[in-house]
């Protein structure tokens, strides 16, 4: 809201584009939009414009995992738990021992503890494997990602040296910077609140996440995300997995306004009891 | 970010709006006490837009020709719709609809004064409510005008119909953020679950948006409650009647250098003053008038709830103290606020029935 150090501050947004050549290459263009689709955007970067989704279980488990009975035995096969293989590379999470343990808590104490299910925002990298689609809406100054999964959205802004506003947030801090044709982000200024799935996976508040995006071809992002955080990694570690585009002509985000999900589970012992 | 602005910060960025109390989510640093000291803001209104910034530190460029790469005339940037002006046109105006520019210098340096004061008509026990630095602070701005309702030309909401009359939502609205039943969450307003908030948003606490132009999209990012409204442009239809949504489904076009937005198929579990806008037709239209302003008019056609479509006009912005969208995490914080309401309900239930109990022997 309040900036109050304008000195300090850039602007997010200057008044207006400077007019830059379109450099529109045609690829096959599937909406008639000049630009949706093109191949690279009007400043020349990769067109990273688009709804995108994950493809995986990954948001049950980082590592490898077998298909399980999901917590509600009623629900039976529909709402179990899929298989999947592991997403992080080489061997595992380098968890500090005292963290281990608290993530094997985390695992066990999962339908009481993982902030998902309250539909608290999901954080980085999570928000980006949590099986909802995204629309990432790409600017030469600021990248801004809007995620349907509890309406959460984040700006990445393309200015490196943008200082951090020092506050810790959800969805963290985003500064972004083109590597050739791979977009790197650092995102920092996390809060401790989000996990990195339904296996317990966590973080504290010194969460530091570069992700890269690379568009492999029209219709996929290599996504990679390395994770450090030195009270409870030993080392960082490395995640990937593609990022597949919802092609649909008619694909738009919808909502997953979840707090209404998630209110009977916060507040149900408090709502009024009947004959009382 | 640094020192107590920087708190302050946290404490916005994190803001839980449960009516009854203010509470710090998790992850949050320690909220400032103090707020920073008033700037004063400049006098003069050129009609109709709000009186510009003569302090804006940031020159923003633009003029009526300016497009984005793709073609589209600009709206970009970060805007504030704080506004000092009633919805309605208010008795004391005595009829009249227009104001001077003397008027709205007054208007805009009584709030300026006393916007950082404490509110302070709270009840015993009451933990408070929020001064207007929540609502926009001592940058908000007036309107040359005494109402945003520029039709009905009186300036008032056109009336109710019958049904709208039937379901009791000629009440103020605050009244039941305050006072109303709490027997489940259910009975709170959309906005204090920390779900959504009207559309179209006629100001309130963290009243900015930053507007987001892309080949075929305008996006609005709005701060409260961390909504993304992306409006595609390409001509597709609304989506399925059986798909209702918070922000409703909203299809963009251009007339000329204004984007007009039709937004349709909204839950009526929203509400909009108050009333279920499961029936709204929503027509918004943005024109960019000058580097620093947008003119934001809104239309809603709402059979169920008005006898008459009605419109509002409420400037959208430049603020120097508002040019950055944080994180507003709502329902992350929320759990204090809520778990008090419906707590605090069942507290006064026991204690009545334990009163009954002792009247009985």
């Amino acid at each position: 809201m309040r900036t109050g150090l304008g000195s300090a501050i850039v602007a997010i947004v200057t008044a207006a584009f400077v007019a830059v050549m379109f450099l529109w290459q045609g690829i096959p263009v599937a909406t008639q939009v000049p630009g949706a689709r093109a191949a690279r955007t009007s400043d020349g970067k990769p067109n990273l414009n688009g709804i995108w989704q994950s493809l995986n279980s990954a948001n049950w488990d980082l590592l490898d995992h077998g298909a399980k009975q999901g917590p509600v035995f009623s629900l039976g096969a529909s709402f179990s738990a899929p298989a999947g293989l592991s997403v992080v590379e080489g061997d595992g999470i380098p968890y500090k021992p005292e963290a281990l343990a608290k993530k094997k808590e985390n695992q066990a104490n999962w339908a009481k503890l993982d902030p998902e299910i309250k539909c608290y925002m999901p954080g980085v990298p999570r928000a980006n494997y949590q099986g909802f689609p995204f629309q990432i809406l790409q600017t030469p100054q600021y990248i801004h990602i809007a995620y349907e999964f509890a309406s959460a959205y984040r700006a990445i802004y393309m200015d490196p040296k943008r200082p951090s506003p020092g506050i810790d947030m959800w969805m963290g801090f985003s500064r972004g910077h083109w590597e050739g044709d791979t977009l790197v982000v650092d995102v920092t200024g996390f809060s401790d609140g989000s996990w990195f799935d339904r296996a317990g996976d966590f973080h504290s508040d010194a969460l530091h996440v570069t992700e890269r995006y690379t568009l492999a071809d029209a219709d996929h992002i290599n996504y990679e995300a390395t994770i450090e955080d030195p009270n409870v990694f030993t080392r960082p570690w490395k995640i990937n997995m593609p990022l597949y585009r919802r092609v649909e002509k008619n694909a738009q985000l919808l909502e997953y306004k979840c707090p209404e999900f998630a209110e009977e589970l916060l507040y149900g012992d408090l709502r009024k009891q009947p004959g009382k | 970010m640094r020192g107590p602005h920087g708190a302050m910060l946290g404490a916005a960025a994190i803001l839980s709006l449960a009516s009854v109390s203010m509470v710090a989510g998790q992850g949050s640093k320690p909220a400032a006490k103090t707020p920073p000291p008033v700037k004063k803001t400049t006098a003069a209104a050129p009609a109709p837009a709000p009186a510009k910034s003569a302090s804006s530190k940031n020159a923003r460029k633009w003029t009526p020709s300016a497009r984005t790469p793709d073609g589209q005339p600009d709206l970009q940037g970060v805007y504030t719709f704080a506004s000092l002006t009633p919805m309605e046109r208010p008795a004391s105006a005595g009829g009249k609809a227009e104001l001077t520019p003397e008027e709205v210098a007054a208007i805009e340096k009584r709030a300026a004064d006393n916007a950082l004061k404490d509110n302070d008509r709270r009840r015993p026990g009451d933990p408070g409510t929020y001064n207007r630095f929540w609502g926009g602070g001592q940058e908000a701005k007036a309107t040359t005008r005494t109402s945003l309702i520029v039709d009905p030309p009186d300036g008032r909401l056109p009336p109710l119909t019958e049904k709208a009359k039937k379901l009791g939502i000629a009440q103020n609205r605050l009244s039941r953020l305050d006072f109303g039943p709490a027997d489940s969450w259910l009975d709170r307003d959309p906005y204090e679950r920390c779900i959504a908030r009207e559309v179209p948003r006629t100001g309130g606490n963290n009243p900015g948006a930053q507007i987001v132009q892309t080949p075929g999209y305008v996006t609005i990012v709005y701060e409260a409650m961390h909504d993304t409204r992306v409006i595609p442009l390409d001509g597709r239809p609304h989506v399925g009647a059986h798909i209702r949504l918070w922000n409703g489904d909203s299809r963009g076009r251009w007339e000329g250098n204004t984007l007009v937005v039709d937004t349709t198929n909204f839950s009526d579990s929203q509400t909009f003053f108050g009333a279920p806008a499961g029936q709204m037709h929503l027509t918004e239209r943005f024109t960019r008038v000058d580097a620093d302003t947008i003119s934001y008019e809104a239309t809603i056609n709402d059979p169920a709830t008005w006898t008459r479509p009605w419109t509002f006009i409420l400037p959208w912005y430049h603020s120097d103290d508002y040019e950055e969208i944080f994180e507003y995490a709502c329902h992350e914080g929320n759990y204090n606020s809520m778990s008090g309401i419906l707590g605090g309900a069942r507290e006064k239930e026991r204690q009545a029935a334990e009163a009954a109990a002792k009247g009985k022997k």
